[in-house]
């Protein structure tokens, strides 16, 4: 459809349900389930093709401020233009600004495009029937309407967050034209937003198109940008009533990768919108651009999923097209192809490789996410190199498991890369080794190699080669190691761990960064009625406050097993420590050790631990396995550290039991030497002291030597 | 007889300092946009808004201002731009 003259409400409707029956393999129409005051039922529309799973979605908005009619014939252009390029396998071209075929498709075909280019069509019909207009029609406190993009909830209640000099009765006001109404997500039309972002959780994009003002921006818009301590930030109430101005002590988080990220996509944009016709558009953060911003859509998009982690992280963004709120149709044509072209090269930031290692099998490469963090089934170590990765490691739904570390030989490292973007790309991984750590800080990690990755398919993985780790030395954990893996490229970068200085800030960059991730797993050998000895490191951080809890479970070890925690006495001597099913014993010759039994149930806590920044305390976790166990079963036990009721880190300890007459081979813990079962020395030695194998090789690839005594 | 809605008046203003904006915005009736705020040589903020009338009185003393159109004639004027028909169902 030839724009001019604008559309109206029915037109846009009408423009939808069109494309949906005149595409119906690439064109889903979206009933929305809230209706408008005046009674409308509201349409937006999915645009996707081909088969590829997981793909990122972008949603775009329109209409949103009755009066700033272009949006919607922008955003009806793009979905026609889209369509008709897919179909016809042609490119687009925007006056100077030319996108191939080939893009075309590798939008259409790896990204979920959600349109909804008239969000507000009881405002939109006045004003273009009736008179000028801003907001939605409901009648409410003897006043008409709620401003829509004032009414989601993130830092509504202005008055509450921001510095008390500024001043908003306007959004208080019922008969400002910025009313916010009554409470957050109180209208129909936010409340559609929000459940096109709910019931579609790939969003990791969206837009919302204004006029005028010609600006390109992106989050935050209550005050700006700073990525140095995540704990000032929109949720954080003790920083209420200090939000807002500029140059001064408070500045709204935003880890910098992502900051880099919001940048670079909104400077492309600008790129893209420039080379049509040379238009000149300020791009910033919202702030900066246009002042405080309180309850607007862009800035509810990017807090969903600091709210709520299991939400995906959403990019937001918003234009202010052209340079009056309805610019003639001539100029309006223009505009069009400005931002579609800007709309294009979003899509094409959205569809770029993002590379991401898993931090779980459960992990699906989305950010921020959840479950274990310190489990990393992408991280594999092995004594030797393998033949054939790709086979051996090819099955992405199973962990391969690891390797234990052997101790002064060469270990070789493999890392499984994933790339959930509509473009193959290559990649480099970097590999550190840190102490077997509850928190795998970066203070801890040690460099190992680089190696690159090339042709990493769309929507697939690949594994890399053999990281060769040489001589490997002992951390100060024997063989038990943490191995940290970090991925990126030119347009997914690596991203940079040195601001992590807190607690909250590594939990929540390992979390919101999927281009990171560790492996915490040891194993150890262990008699029934013998011991496994562990040795481990637990990390501080810069913080505010320095208390961290951990968490013994070896719930699933047999009855009658029991778990010690050792440690020197300072670490644990501070009168604020609480024991939960946890008790302190005494130990003969052990005087400057703390030594702490976990209750009968194998669980237990400490709480309120405390050491200063520098310190990595070494501690001991001794497990007695009872004469229970079965042999050739694995029972795990896991130590997490938390810190502010979140959890940090964990360490997962799989204990093999192996029956004494099945172990015709013995370390000796005193000397680290493998001795056969009948050697003197062994049958004396106590069970605490004794490591199980089934066989010579299995000992000596955990890094034993022979006892040359015992086995010449 | 149907009450005459109150003149509005377009408006660009010279401000100096973001605080301005609020108390303007603060104002009955008084539409700032603030995505047409641009800061010039350092200091000077630009901002438009819609403004009835009577307000423009008090501010043009305070503030200089530049008069940019008739509210309501603007949108009559871009009403005129409408699609008055559904194009989509007469093919």
């Amino acid at each position: 459809m030839p724009f001019e003259p604008y559309l109206n409400v029915a037109e846009i409707e009408s423009a939808m349900e069109d494309a949906a029956t005149n595409y119906p393999s690439l064109c889903t129409l979206i009933t929305l389930p809230n209706l408008t005051y005046n009674g409308k039922t509201s349409h937006a529309v999915k645009l996707a093709a081909g088969s590829a799973t997981k793909r990122p979605g972008v949603l775009f908005l329109g209409g949103t401020h009755a009066r700033e009619w272009g949006g919607s014939d922008i955003l009806v252009a793009f979905m026609e233009n889209i369509l008709a390029a897919y179909a016809g396998s042609t490119g687009l071209t925007f006056q100077g600004k030319s996108y191939t075929a080939a893009e075309i498709k590798r939008i259409m075909e790896s990204l979920d495009m959600f349109i909804f280019p008239d969000v507000n069509p009881d405002g939109k019909e006045y004003c273009q029937t009736v008179a000028d207009w801003r907001k939605n029609r409901r009648p409410l406190s003897g006043s008409i309407g709620i401003d829509i993009n004032r009414n989601y909830d993130i830092l509504w209640d202005a008055n509450v967050y921001f510095d008390p000099t500024l001043t908003f009765g306007y959004l208080y006001n019922p008969s400002s034209s910025a009313y916010h109404g009554p409470s957050p997500f109180s209208e129909a039309e936010t409340q559609n937003i929000k459940w096109l972002a709910d019931t579609y959780p790939g969003i990791a994009y969206s837009v919302d198109i204004h006029s005028s003002g010609q600006k390109l921006m992106y989050v935050w818009g209550d005050d700006e940008n700073q990525s140095s301590d995540s704990t000032i930030a929109f949720n954080n109430a003790a920083y209420d009533g200090q939000r807002g101005l500029p140059a001064d002590a408070y500045g709204e988080f935003i880890f910098d990768f992502d900051h880099q990220k919001v940048i670079r996509t909104a400077n492309r944009m600008y790129n893209a919108l420039f080379a049509v016709r040379g238009k000149s558009y300020t791009v910033g953060q919202i702030f900066n651009q246009v002042g405080v911003s309180s309850g607007s859509s862009a800035c509810y998009m990017f807090s969903r999923h600091s709210t709520n982690p299991s939400h995906r992280k959403v990019f937001g963004f918003g234009i202010e097209f052209g340079q009056t709120f309805q610019p003639v149709p001539a100029e309006m044509k223009n505009i069009i192809d400005d931002i579609g072209a800007a709309l294009v090269e979003l899509c094409l930031c959205a569809s770029e490789p993002d590379l991401y290692i898993r931090d779980s099998l459960a992990d699906s490469g989305v950010e921020p996410s959840a479950g274990s963090l310190s489990a990393s089934p992408d991280i594999i170590v092995r004594k030797n190199v393998v033949a054939d990765p790709a086979t051996e490691f090819g099955d992405i739904t199973v962990d391969p498991g690891s390797d234990k570390v052997e101790i002064g030989n060469d270990n070789y490292i493999y890392v499984r890369i994933h790339n959930q973007g509509g473009q193959a790309c290559d990649a480099v991984v970097r590999l550190y080794a840190a102490p077997l750590t509850t928190t795998c800080a970066p203070a801890l990690w040690n460099f190992i190699d680089e190696v690159d990755v090339t042709a990493i398919p769309a929507g697939g993985f690949k594994i890399s080669s053999a990281v060769t780790w040489p001589n490997v030395i002992d951390p100060g954990t024997g063989n038990h190691f943490c191995i940290v893996a970090v991925c990126g490229n030119t347009g997914d970068p690596i991203p940079d761990a040195g601001m992590i200085d807190s607690a909250g800030d590594f939990v929540k960059f390992m979390r919101s960064c999927n281009n990171i991730a560790y492996r915490n797993l040891t194993f150890e050998n262990v008699l029934p009625d013998g011991w496994a000895i562990i040795p481990f490191v637990m990390k501080g951080f810069r913080d505010k406050k320095r208390e961290y809890h951990l968490m013994l479970d070896g719930t699933a070890l047999p009855p009658r097993s029991r778990i010690e925690l050792r440690t020197a006495k300072r670490w644990l001597s501070a009168k604020t420590l609480k024991l939960e099913d946890m008790r302190e014993v005494k130990a003969r010759g052990l005087d400057h050790e703390s030594v702490l039994r976990v209750g009968g149930k194998n669980t237990g806590v400490l709480r309120n631990v405390r050491f200063p920044e520098a310190a990595a305390p070494l501690f001991h976790l001794h497990i007695r396995i009872s004469a229970e166990a079965k042999h050739g079963r694995e029972y795990p036990v896991q130590i997490v550290q938390g810190h502010d009721g979140e959890e940090m880190g964990r360490i997962t300890v799989m204990l093999r039991c192996i029956r004494r007459d099945k172990s015709p081979y013995l370390v000796l813990r005193q000397d680290g030497r493998v001795h056969r079962a009948g050697c003197a020395r062994v049958q004396k030695a106590r069970a605490i002291a004794l490591m199980p194998y089934p066989d010579l090789e299995s000992a000596l690839r955990d890094g034993y030597k022979v006892d040359p005594d015992c086995l010449a | 007889m149907a009450i005459k809605p109150e003149q509005r008046l377009w408006l660009r203003i010279r401000l100096t300092s973001r605080q301005e904006i609020s108390t303007i915005q603060n104002m009955e009736g008084v539409e700032l946009f603030r995505s047409t705020m641009r800061i010039i040589d350092g200091k000077n903020i630009l901002i438009e808004g819609y403004v009835p009338k009577r307000i423009y009185e008090t501010l043009n003393k305070k503030y200089f201002i530049r008069i940019l159109g008739d509210v309501e004639k603007l949108n009559e004027e871009a009403q005129r731009h409408v699609s008055k028909t559904n194009r989509y169902r007469q093919k």
